[in-house]
């Protein structure tokens, strides 16, 4: 299809009309164009408007023409008789008329400006007045200007506006002593002036008219279609009009997920498929589930990297189960039978009491160890966590963390990576990827997983080990767990095309509304 | 997790290698390191070290002496502890330290040149051992003195705030030991460690010179070492013998590898104590596990020969004694993180590079779920977006001014002790707040707001033992000129309606909620929310200038009702 066909598909039916009407005559007045197309005043201006921006016609010439209608006085004289013709039509008999007696008939019939009629009659010499009685020379009468002005009001009346240069000269001159006579505010006539252009088809305009006629578009092919063409089956007699799809569709306000929250979902897809059950708790806990359970000793600066929110009110926790208690509480002290030295120091029984936001998810995969966790069985948390860290664009106050524990009889070393190596192949879809040696307080041994991302380079994708005797032990587990964390802050970020941590939790309603998580698809 | 300045230069020849840039990355993963950073027009690189177990890796000399045994491994051993050498230095502790600060301990050096780059490496060693492995100088603090004027033996003794006073190092004047903690920068900053003592740690010489007011600060007279020393002595004072004599070792070991003698210091303790009453430093410590051969099988997944485990694990500086089917794995006193056999097992993989594994994935097949609470939560967030709701996901933690003053009417929120700024100190007892600030934010977006977040939230419950419930809320609100209880009304109808329940509306007053137009959603007689338009005050309070309506539910209360199960925390 050609650049002017496709241009052609594109006119709406107004263009088409006004067109294809302008293209017969090759110039032709707006006043033309309204009675070849049919259209209205106000469409007629706005197909011109549109086709002038397609380069299809341009404007010649302007004139400026009057419009004549009846004034309010007019219609009245036009319906009922101007004051001379009723004043004649009394005298029409042919006997003459006391001329009293005729003023306080008409005036009785509620006539205004008698007087001046007969007076105006009489000018003319249409009428007699001779001692007190009116008597009327009716053939001077019909030929006078009196009938002939009766007759252009009910003209214009019938036509309702007229155009003032259309009408014969005697006519123009009718109008034109009425004002002179009457003035304006009294005047049967009103007139209104109107400045009109014309038209010409551009080559352009020609060739658009040429592709209209030839794929045979009339400007009378539906837009809409609507039930009723549906039911009453018109639809198969009709054509229906193309649109331009380059146009920008207006916007709509609708609702959807969260970008962020669809990427957490997204996550948990991939997990519950590679067999892994949720685990969920609550936001506050106590410092030994978050910390005394998992082996990180009371005094110890690795608790200086998990530095933690305290709760203000209450404290403690009342209690803690005392199984768990008393076997944590020995292996931090001696190792408690675990094979380990355990951290040599006397265990706070106060202090694993207080109570905390929880600083990592992995208090929940020590609280679900304590609980006969399935064997086999794999479980994963997606938990909102709490660090005690300066807000930044790396930093959010809280934040999501991804993590879990594997249970199998005889998992080793070489299960741990390839349990992160299916982390890194079917979540984060990693071509390339790299086991680092880490260190957790929990974990021995522990081990990083490195990808190569295809735009930031090798970045850290997660972490993970298994846990250390002294730990799974005391909790009642006897075969090594592997546990894993996966840093999703900066896959979120690359997945949502975003560069502020902060931004996964924006509270820009508009940025929210535009924000959206393809990297997923991807 | 310390990082560590080092220069690249010093790093090589500590491990008597070239070591390219390119290469030293994967070297550093034998020592759990990770370069941050090198400085273009210096040699100057940043090293993070991971592991907190290994203090002795903190520090230049620590990374050169594990990449050594890699790239050198018939490197001489160290033998301070084998050369048998009676202690020529003395220290005599009195009992006034017994409550005090009770432990000390030091050595000689011997033949060292301080200069500069030294010197720094030193106090940056010195720092990161007290900061991140002495609590703060709580567990032990280090002093390093030039040996040339103090004369042996040492006292070390508690005594009142004033009865002595000396110049500390960065004054000019004589201060006492009260002064020192109320106007020193070094005394306001540590103070706290000597809290309620009537007496204070001090060490002298024997012509009753102070080296030291520990953990505090060293005296300026005794207590500076500078460049061109050659000498040193190096104590350190605490309260548990294994942490302290480990810095202590860990400093010695350093100073060896930069050519140092190091001679002993015995100390003899006046009181009945937990350790020897007579102790000489460096202290040798046991770093040493036990463990049956096939361990190193079992845990790795791979059939391994004791010659394997022994290559390896010698070339990361440890020593075995096998016996039977019996191996002893042990390291020098630099180390004290043998805790259970796994460290010494995580050693052999280490040495042996994680990428010589071959790996496996798990076996064992399993069924994937997640818990009913988030089945139940997952169906009502997608059932609201449906209704044309944008999701919203706020921070859990607020400022108390947010759901108080600005949010009257909610149930009281868990706050935080130890706040670190006022917007953040508080937990969310509703989503309504955390909504309305997002409303707040965004008046310039495009009306109809409509919005919903379904999130957990925390409220008080003294039969809890955690005294609180962690919950899951949903929550709409709704934000357009004309929005009001009647519109929103039609949604939360239609959202029962497709969790299969019935309820009815009981008029509730609340500051939340314009008068008469609130309401407690009731099912079978209980209340499980809460719906209303939002009061002028509210909105004025927020700056919101468009009226708004919303309801919340609480999900975890619905949870039996819908689904018949209950929550599944343990």
């Amino acid at each position: 299809m050609s650049n002017i066909e496709q241009i052609a598909q594109t006119l709406n039916a107004l263009e088409i009309k006004t067109l294809l009407a302008l293209a017969g005559k090759s110039t032709a007045s707006d006043e033309e164009l309204l009675q070849a197309t049919k259209i209205g005043p106000d469409q007629m201006r706005t197909a011109i408007e549109l086709l002038k921006s397609r380069n299809a016609l341009e404007a010649v010439d302007e004139y400026s023409r009057d419009l004549v209608s009846l004034s309010e006085l007019g219609a009245q004289y036009a319906r009922e008789g101007t004051p001379e013709i009723l004043v004649a039509n009394e005298l029409r008999s042919g006997a003459s008329m006391d001329v009293a007696a005729l003023r306080k008939l008409l005036d009785g019939r509620g006539v205004q400006e008698v007087g001046s009629a007969i007076g105006a009659l009489k000018e003319a010499g249409i009428i007699n007045l001779t001692g007190g009685s009116a008597s009327l020379d009716s053939s001077k009468f019909e030929t006078s200007k009196f009938p002939a002005f009766f007759s252009l009001l009910k003209k214009i009346a019938e036509a309702g506006t007229l155009l003032v240069q259309n009408l014969p000269e005697e006519e123009q001159a009718l109008i034109k002593e009425g004002f002179k006579k009457r003035g304006k505010s009294k005047s049967a006539f009103t007139i209104k002036t109107e400045k009109r252009s014309s038209f010409r088809i551009t080559a352009q305009g020609r060739e658009l008219a040429a592709a209209l006629r030839a794929s045979g578009l009339t400007g009378s092919e539906a837009s809409q279609l609507t039930p009723q063409m549906l039911s009453n089956g018109s639809w198969r007699d009709l054509k229906f009009r193309q649109y331009n799809l380059s146009l920008k569709p207006t916007r709509v306000l609708v609702g959807k997920l969260n970008a962020y929250r669809q990427f957490l979902d997204f996550l948990q897809g991939k997990l519950v498929a590679m067999g892994f059950e949720e685990m969920r708790g609550s936001f506050v806990e106590p410092e030994f589930w978050n910390m005394d359970a998992l082996f990180m000793p009371q005094f110890h600066s690795a608790r200086e990297i998990h530095d933690n929110y305290f709760i203000k009110e209450p404290k403690y926790a009342k209690e803690i189960e005392s199984e768990a208690l008393r076997k944590v509480a020995a292996a931090h002290e001696n190792g408690g039978g675990t094979g380990s030295k355990g951290w040599r120091y006397k265990f706070d029984t106060q202090k694993t009491k207080r109570l905390i936001l929880r600083s990592q998810g992995t208090v929940l995969s020590a609280r679900w160890l304590a609980s006969n966790p399935k064997v086999p069985g794999k479980y994963f948390a997606i938990a909102r966590c709490f660090r005690y860290d300066q807000v930044d664009s790396s930093h959010a106050p809280d934040f999501f963390q991804v993590e879990g524990i594997v249970l199998e009889k005889d998992v080793t070393f070489r299960t741990l990576l390839g349990l992160l190596r299916s982390f890194a192949l079917e979540i984060a879809r990693a071509k390339e990827i790299r086991f680092v040696p880490a260190y957790f307080p929990f974990t021995e041994p522990s081990v990083e997983v490195h990808m190569r991302h295809p735009k930031l380079g090798w970045m850290e994708l997660g972490g993970a080990g298994i846990f250390r005797p002294e730990l799974s032990l005391s909790l009642g587990v006897k075969q090594p767990v592997l546990a894993w964390g996966l840093g999703i802050d900066r896959m979120a970020m690359v997945a949502l095309g975003i560069n502020d941590i902060r931004d996964l939790f924006s509270r820009d309603l508009e940025f929210i509304r535009n924000s959206s998580a393809t990297g997923i698809l991807k | 997790m310390p990082t560590i300045a080092l220069h690249h230069h010093d790093l090589e020849q500590l491990t008597g290698r070239k070591i390219e840039l390119d290469q030293l990355a994967e070297l550093l993963e034998l020592v759990k390191g990770e370069l941050k950073s090198t400085a273009p027009d210096s040699d100057e690189l940043r090293v993070e070290l991971n592991d907190t177990n290994r203090p002795d890796l903190w520090c230049v000399e620590g990374i050169a002496r594990q990449l050594r045994f890699k790239l050198n491994p018939q490197d001489t051993p160290y033998n301070f502890f084998s050369k048998k050498t009676e202690a020529t230095h003395h220290v005599q502790v009195e009992a006034s330290v017994r409550e005090v600060r009770p432990l000390i301990g030091g050595f000689i050096v011997k033949g060292v040149k301080v200069n500069e780059p030294l010197l720094l490496q030193l106090i940056q060693t010195q720092e990161k051992l007290c900061e991140n492995y002495g609590q703060k100088r709580r567990s032990f603090a280090i002093g390093v003195y030039p040996l040339k004027d103090i004369v042996f033996p040492l006292r070390y003794s508690a005594v009142a705030p004033d009865e002595l006073t000396f110049v500390p190092l960065g004054a000019e004047e004589e201060m006492s030991l009260r002064k020192i903690l109320s106007e020193h920068p070094k005394g306001k900053e540590y103070a706290h460690l000597l809290e309620g003592l009537s007496r204070y740690p001090i060490i002298r010489d024997s012509t009753g010179g102070v080296l030291s007011f520990p953990p505090i600060i060293n005296s300026k007279h005794l207590g500076e070492v500078s460049c061109g020393d050659s000498d040193l002595f190096v104590e350190a004072t605490g309260f548990s013998l294994e942490p302290l004599a480990l810095a202590l070792n860990i400093l010695a070991y350093n100073l060896a590898d930069r050519g140092a003698e190091i001679l002993p210091v015995s100390v003899s303790y006046d009181f009945e104590c937990s350790w020897s009453q007579q102790l000489n430093f460096p202290y040798k410590l046991d770093n040493s596990v036990r463990l049956p051969l096939e361990e190193f099988s079992r845990l790795s997944g791979e059939k391994l020969s004791t010659e394997d485990i022994t290559k390896h694990l010698n070339a990361y500086g440890c020593s075995i004694a096998v016996s039977g089917n019996e191996i002893c794995v042990s390291t020098e006193s630099y180390r004290l993180d043998y805790l259970h056999p796994v460290d010494a097992i995580e050693d052999y993989l280490i040495s042996r590079g994680y990428s010589s594994f071959e790996v496996e994935a798990p076996k064992d097949f399993t069924v994937g779920a997640v818990s009913p609470i988030t089945t139940f939560s997952d169906y009502v967030r997608r059932t609201v977006a449906g209704f044309s709701f944008e999701e919203v996901i706020s921070n859990v933690l607020m400022s108390k001014e947010e759901v108080t003053t600005k949010t009257p009417g909610l149930e009281p929120s868990v706050e935080i002790e130890n706040v670190m700024i006022e917007t953040y100190a508080v937990v969310r007892s509703s989503l309504i707040p955390g909504l309305l600030k997002l409303e707040a934010a965004s008046q310039k977006a495009l009306y109809p707001h409509r919005v919903f977040e379904v999130g957990e939230v925390v409220s008080f419950n003294p039969e809890n033992t955690l005294g609180c419930d962690t919950w899951t809320a949903c929550t709409l609100l709704l934000s357009h000129a004309e929005s009001n209880f009647s519109e929103l009304h039609g949604y939360l109808d239609h959202l029962i309606y497709h969790l299969d329940l019935e309820y009815e509306l009981q008029p509730a007053q609340s500051e939340l909620f314009m008068q008469g137009r609130a309401g407690k959603i009731l099912i079978a007689g209980k209340s499980y929310g809460m719906i209303g338009e939002l009061a002028p005050q509210v909105l004025d309070n927020w700056g919101i200038r468009t009226p708004c309506a919303a309801f919340e539910l609480n999900l975890t209360a619905l949870l039996p009702l819908c689904t018949n199960e209950k929550t599944d925390q343990p």
